[in-house]
């Protein structure tokens, strides 16, 4: 039995094949995962998104810190300037590792976002916080979450649920608005809806695909047991996706799809053609979230050792890093910043398609809480200790933003603890070890 | 000659012919000792075919009356104000789509660039100016008549080498189509080309030196292997050839500070474009071509006399793009044969090849020939890197 | 038991065939693996399933590489939402596929009553078909009865007897039945206590090393018979398949997964550094590379060792640009043999190698000689730590600095970097004379390459003698061996196997280091069939099948 369509009340159509008109009440896909909000009058959902970026900021040319929370942005971050009003900047926050290494371009991140450290590459003992948030308030959505990359490659996903799997990153823009919508999306604003028989069917095959799988699932050792539980999951979900079908969507105002991609749009990793893969991919995920297919995200810019590289350099980005001489007059490494300015005005670009996007009485941005992160504090040395993070979006005014939060060397865990919170997962303490923390920082959160 | 009579001395013819038979053998041993530098081979595929045209920003030093109209403006100055405004609708078809009406307006709707000579236009524009690409094709400093060529003008290339023979230059230089604005008409066979187009080849046998090489072979291949393009639509070096069986011309040539220049030869080429099969058959064809130093290039000229019926029965089929390369057949055919200026015809003196000049571009290549084994064929070490 | 004239026979063959060595040692066997498919097994269970023209259009996910082998990340794989979604959507395209006009007379054995109703003959006739082939064992009764209601319920609903059809077919795709390759076990009788894998999941674990695909009829019949537990009716579907030219998909795969060839997906050269390297050169590497894998391994049954050494492979037209070799056919694949004193000898050499393991600008002798370290010698190279200071290599100023051996000399001599980069870098500086597109180069900078080298010791000048160095070290077969084996169980081997694996490198070394052999070694021997109890119960065998009575498991 699935708790969530319990909740719903579907018409079961007759198998005997007429066709089942609907008029249901709204939906309760605005209520979170324990249906403690109501349906109609309920303020806008809150969603919850990563963006990621390899490599750090340059030091020292990020933002300077002034008196209180006030801060200002600097040349790396100047495209995010007209944005700062939404940015939390956190700073300070370290890494405590216990003893376990420091792998380069891993443990920075993964710390962070798993509340543990990490033993070897590949390894996330724990879910990333975007899947416990996804759990909670994403199963009532098409997509539990969506995974997207601008490198071309579907392993730069950092959303893991735990089990050594990663949920793999849309890396092909036609193929992710194929999957978005393609024959399977239901346009919230269109007038007629007919519900399709064969989505009843399938959800009778779905049922006894679930039947033959448990009594596999019931033979099987305890670690294969849990990635059943996975499969399990999956199954629910894509239950989940054809009830949506079964239903007319509520309108959501701000859904406007435009055309596909092309099917040979360029995707890679020369800096130019990565910078255009994660503008298209932006837009369509925007436009899914307006259009209320999901209510979690996770776009990665880059992958943490960047392999991005200008056209006709030999060296990638990651490489420069470590090779590249700090330029005695400027003092820092010229090419290597001008990608991390390159990255920050992406992730401009991410802010703004979600500012641009008109909602309730303000915009899409102003219900949004996206984890802006990153796996090092410096590059040349994979610094581990005050990492930035910032915090964009009002999340429906749940936080106060525009402020700089210094960490005095606590955990990074806490600003993940916090944002569940906010996300209103009910959590009081998160992480291992020396990032164990049952303290949210208050500071920001209304 | 020494000597008294006592003790025998040897004779002066003797001892020259000791000291000669000495310096020989000195000579051979100095030979045997160093082994000769092996000869080298290098391939070349063609890329790129044009007409070498001479031309300014403005066009006023060599066409100073202008371009050439096309065919179909001449047509249309023939019309009177009533039959032009009934054929356009009252003005709301563009002329070009009139161009069949152009095109067979013969007495008895012939065709006029498949019968070129049933109407009469306006003579072809040919170009005034001095100077042109090309070659001294007839050994003459002034273009007089000789057994083999007729009398007509010579011109100097830009950078002051007299002689020049270039008919085929004088004839089309003002029109739009062969210039560089317009040059459609080449520039699509040479897209052709590149899309996977079977080159001609070049092979230039017996190198010393990719500098100077006194003495070498030079034949033409004609590939049944595509050309491979980069990501950024150049052809790439290096790519291998399988050669045609029944297509060979050879001839000798020499390398010269990087240039190498062949002996005169008569040669077919053939040439895909607007998607037909067409050939260029050039009388006395020759290469004039710059050897890149790394041998992975070269460009410069074939040059001869282009026999006006192969280029008539390329021009009769490509007739109907008049309307965009801006030419008329009938004048045109008029012109090439008024100017022609090689092998005249025995009975009426009439030449009946131009004079002409095409640039070439080349990438190095490996040339296939139909008896290479296929099984263990090693690294050739005889080919210029 | 009174061993019968035959019998004896198969022993006296066997003892020739395998010498007077020792007898295959104990083994404990390891704990049961349930293994999701790939993607080349998925497609090729598909092909075998319903032909090849049957399209499979989709993304699947990728697996991680775990102790060195895809293979055994798919021990560990799960199957996300996103990846449900793509195998549901696969699965009722190729469904639709199977019951369409131009397959449905092939693929479905009846024909139904009306095409616009249920037929519930009909689909029990297709489903009792082709359910045991995707679930690669006999179908239990209830599963049929369910499919059977599903697909009449569909087909009256729709009005369309086939698309019911489809429906089942499509959820049956999506099980993990069929997605995994599970190690279902039985009490095995000739060791009281311990387990041992199903006759039905010996066929599927034969068929997946040596064919990559799903079991034959042949070997589900002889699974059926209970062949597959007697030592002669093993030998006789491990030799049958062995002669088989389907062996050749069955070493690819391995290789493909061993060597690394999935990273070729997202591979990228700089154009404009490296304009030779077109896309159709990676496939084309790829396809270099095991060609030459399986002409020397398989069709001259050649010693493993000299795939370090070989200078005969296959080259195609767009490799030749790269090579800079001629091609006697430029639109396919030609031998080629590189010339005996060629620095290009073993596919160490070659670009799967040198272009796979390089940056997309410029080539790397860490890169390269960490990939000889752990793809060949099964030697694990340390991570690099978190607070390396560069500083030292970051001397731009010194004019000594124009070669990667140069700039490399510094990362060797600080302590914090020595350590790891010694055992790497030498191997790697040996083939800086291919650049990052593995194309051959003689300077970088206008300076001379120098490719000396050592490994453990061993000083070599030259990739012809890097290969030789390779060539010569136990621990290349070594390393083989173990990759191969964790690759037909999806684990690494576990510790109560030690003996065995002994036994089986000693195996490899007295065949000549022939990888048929080592295979049938392998495919024919008790151990690989031996399961250690698992934590928690292990997937039993489901029960008796309406078809046929359990194979006994007695030996003949």
């Amino acid at each position: 039995m699935i708790p969530s369509l319990s909740r719903r009340r579907i018409l079961r159509g007759m198998l005997g094949g007429s066709a089942v008109t609907v008029g249901l009440p709204l939906l309760d896909c605005f209520l979170n995962g324990n249906g403690t909000a109501l349906a109609s009058g309920a303020p806008l959902p809150v969603r919850f998104g990563t963006w990621f970026w390899g490599l750090g900021h340059t030091p020292g040319r990020a933002i300077q810190v002034k008196d209180g929370t006030d801060y200002a942005f600097l040349e790396n971050c100047a495209a995010l300037i007209p944005f700062k009003e939404q940015i939390n900047f956190f700073t300070n926050f370290n890494t405590p590792t216990d003893g376990e290494p420091n792998i380069p371009h891993d443990t920075g991140h993964f710390a962070g976002l798993a509340g543990n450290c990490p033993s070897a590459y590949g390894d996330v003992p724990s879910p990333t916080f975007d899947v416990l948030i996804s759990d909670s308030i994403g199963q009532a959505s098409r997509f539990r979450s969506l995974e997207v990359t601008a490198s071309g490659n579907p392993r730069d996903s950092l959303s893991a649920r735990g089990t050594g799997n990663f949920n793999a990153a849309e890396a092909s823009p036609f193929k992710f608005y194929t999957r978005l919508f393609g024959p399977e999306f239901a346009d919230p604003n269109k007038a007629d809806f007919k519900p399709d028989p064969r989505v009843m069917v399938r959800q009778s095959v779905l049922s006894a695909v679930k039947d033959e799988a448990s009594s596999f699932a019931g033979g099987l050792g305890n670690a294969d047991k849990a990635r059943m539980d996975e499969y399990f999951t999956s199954v629910r979900q894509m239950e989940q996706q054809l009830a949506l079908q079964m239903q007319k969507p509520p309108p959501a105002e701000a859904c406007r799809v435009s055309a596909s991609p092309g099917e040979n749009t360029p995707i890679g990793t020369e800096i130019f053609t990565a910078i255009n893969t994660h503008k298209i991919m932006t837009q369509l995920l925007v436009m899914a979230v307006a259009c209320n297919q999901t209510k979690v995200f996770n776009m990665s810019f880059s992958a943490s050792a960047s392999q991005y590289r200008k056209p006709g350099d030999s060296a990638t980005n990651h490489t420069l890093t470590h090779e590249e001489p700090v330029d005695a007059a400027l003092g820092y490494q010229p090419i290597s910043d001008w990608f991390v300015t390159r990255s920050m005005e992406s992730m401009a670009t991410f802010i703004d398609a979600f500012a641009q996007v008109r909602e309730g009485g303000g915009t899409l941005l102003d219900n949004c809480m996206i984890f802006a992160h990153t796996d090092t504090n410096y590059a040349r040395l994979h610094a581990l200790d005050g990492i930035p993070m910032m915090s964009v979006g009002k999340a429906g005014g749940r936080i106060r933003t525009g402020m700089h939060i210094a960490g005095n060397g606590d955990p990074v865990t806490r600003v993940g603890l916090t944002m569940m919170q906010v996300m209103g997962i009910a959590v009081d303490q998160w992480g291992t070890r020396s990032l164990k923390t049952n303290k949210p920082i208050s500071e920001f959160v209304v | 000659m020494m000597g008294n009579g006592k003790g025998a001395s040897v004779p002066l013819s003797v001892r020259k012919g000791l000291l000669i038979a000495a310096l020989a053998a000195v000579a051979l041993l100095a030979n045997a000792a160093a082994d000769p530098p092996r000869k080298k081979t290098l391939g070349l595929a063609i890329t790129a075919w044009r007409t070498a045209l001479y031309e300014t920003p403005d066009g006023k030093e060599e066409c100073p009356d202008g371009l050439n109209l096309g065919g179909d403006q001449i047509w249309l100055a023939t019309l009177t104000p009533e039959q032009k405004d009934k054929l356009t609708r009252h003005g709301t078809v563009e002329t070009t789509q009139l161009r069949d009406y152009a095109l067979e307006r013969g007495p008895h709707g012939e065709d006029v660039c498949w019968n070129p000579a049933v109407v009469k236009d306006p003579p072809q524009k040919t170009v005034q100016g001095k100077k042109s690409f090309g070659i001294n094709l007839d050994g003459t400093e002034d273009g007089r008549a000789t057994s083999k060529t007729c009398g007509h003008e010579k011109f100097v290339t830009p950078d002051g080498s007299k002689g020049i023979d270039n008919q085929w230059y004088r004839v089309i230089g003002c029109t739009y189509g062969w210039r560089a604005a317009g040059g459609y008409t080449e520039e699509m066979p040479n897209g052709e080309l590149r899309d996977g187009g079977h080159p001609i080849l070049v092979e230039i046998t017996g190198i010393d030196d990719l500098r100077n090489s006194k003495d070498v072979q030079v034949a033409f291949f004609h590939a049944t292997d595509g050309m491979i393009k980069d990501n950024a639509g150049r052809i790439l070096p290096n790519s291998s050839y399988r050669v045609a069986k029944d297509y060979l011309y050879a001839t000798r040539g020499r390398i010269v500070d990087g240039v190498l220049t062949t002996n005169p030869i008569d040669i077919h080429f053939p040439f895909y474009a607007h998607f037909m099969h067409s050939e260029r058959f050039i009388k006395d064809a020759r290469l004039s071509l710059n050897l890149a130093a790394d041998g992975k290039s070269a460009a410069g000229l074939v040059a001869g006399y282009y026999d006006l019926d192969s280029f008539w029965s390329y021009m009769a089929r490509i007739g109907e793009l008049f309307t965009v390369a801006h030419f008329d057949c009938p004048a045109l055919y008029e012109a090439v044969h008024r100017l022609a200026d090689g092998y005249p015809d025995p009975k009426t003196g009439q030449c009946t090849a131009m004079s002409a000049a095409f640039g070439v571009e080349a990438v190095s290549g490996y040339i296939i020939h139909p008896d290479t084994k296929t099984a263990g064929m090693s690294q050739p070490a005889d080919q210029v890197r | 038991m009174v061993p019968s004239f035959r019998h004896c026979l198969a022993v006296v063959a066997a003892l020739a065939l395998f010498g007077c060595g020792p007898s295959e040692p104990g083994s404990s066997g390891g704990p049961p693996q349930v293994r999701r498919l790939t993607e080349e097994q998925y497609r090729n269970t598909i092909a075998d399933l319903f032909g090849r023209d049957i399209k499979v259009a989709g993304h699947f996910d990728p697996l991680n590489r775990t102790d060195g082998l895809l293979e055994i990340g798919a021990a560990r794989a799960a199957i996300t939402s996103s990846a449900f979604e793509q195998y549901d959507l696969i699965a009722r395209q190729i469904a639709a596929q199977v019951v369409d006009e131009d397959h449905r007379d092939v693929l479905v054995p009846c024909s139904p009553a009306s095409p616009t109703g249920a037929d519930a003959a009909c689909a029990r006739a297709f489903f009792a078909r082709i359910g045991p082939q995707i679930y690669r064992r006999p179908l239990e009764a209830k599963t049929l009865d369910r499919l059977v209601e599903v697909s009449c319920g569909a087909a009256s609903s729709v009005h369309d007897f086939y698309a019911g059809l489809a429906f089942g077919l499509a959820g049956m795709l999506e099980t993990p039945e069929f997605l995994f390759l599970a190690d279902y076990t039985e009490p095995d009788p000739d060791h009281p206590g311990q387990r041992r894998l199903d006759v039905w999941s010996r066929a599927s674990r034969l068929s997946f090393l040596l064919w990559n695909s799903m079991p034959d009829a042949a070997l589900m019949q002889a699974a059926q018979d209970g062949e597959l537990n007697s030592r002669r009716g093993l030998r006789r579907q491990v030799e049958r398949m062995l002669d088989s030219p389907r062996l050749a998909q069955g070493v690819r795969a391995f290789f493909a997964d061993m060597l690394g060839f999935d990273t070729f997906d997202t591979l990228a050269k700089d154009p404009i550094i490296y304009p030779a390297f077109v896309q159709q050169v990676t496939d084309d590497a790829q396809e270099q590379t095991l060609r030459t894998i399986t002409e020397l391994l398989i069709a001259k049954k050649g010693d493993y060792r000299d795939l370090f050494t070989t200078r005969e492979t296959v080259i195609s037209g767009s490799l030749g640009l790269v090579y800079d070799v001629p091609v006697a056919k430029p639109d396919g694949w030609v031998p080629y043999s590189f010339a005996v004193d060629d620095p290009r000898a073993g596919i160490i050499t070659q670009l799967s190698f040198v272009a796979l393991h390089s940056h997309p600008g410029r080539s790397s002798a860490t890169l390269r000689g960490k990939a000889v370290r752990e793809i060949f010698l099964c030697q694990k190279v340390p991570d690099p730590p978190g607070n390396v200071n560069f500083s030292l290599v970051q001397d731009t100023k010194n004019p000594n600095y124009k070669t990667a051996r140069q700039r490399l000399t510094a990362h060797r001599s600080a302590p914090t970097c020595a350590g790891c980069h010694k055992i790497m870098d030498p191997m790697g500086l040996a083939l800086e004379n291919f650049d990052g597109a593995g194309q051959y180069r003689t300077t970088e900078n206008d300076t001379p390459i120098d490719a000396s080298g050592e490994v453990d010791g061993i000083k070599f000048t030259g990739t012809a003698e890097l290969g030789k160095v390779v060539h010569d070290n136990p621990a290349t077969t070594s390393c083989l061996v173990n990759r191969l084996y964790g690759y037909a169980v999806g684990r690494p081997p576990a510790a109560g196997e030690k003996d065995w694996m002994k036994y089986l490198q000693a195996g490899f070394a007295e065949n000549g280091y022939r990888i048929p052999d080592l295979l049938r070694l392998i495919a024919t021997s008790d151990a690989f069939y031996a399961i250690a109890p698992a934590p928690g119960p292990a997937p039993a065998a489901p029960g008796r099948s309406a078809s046929a009575p359990p194979p006994t498991g007695a030996r003949s």
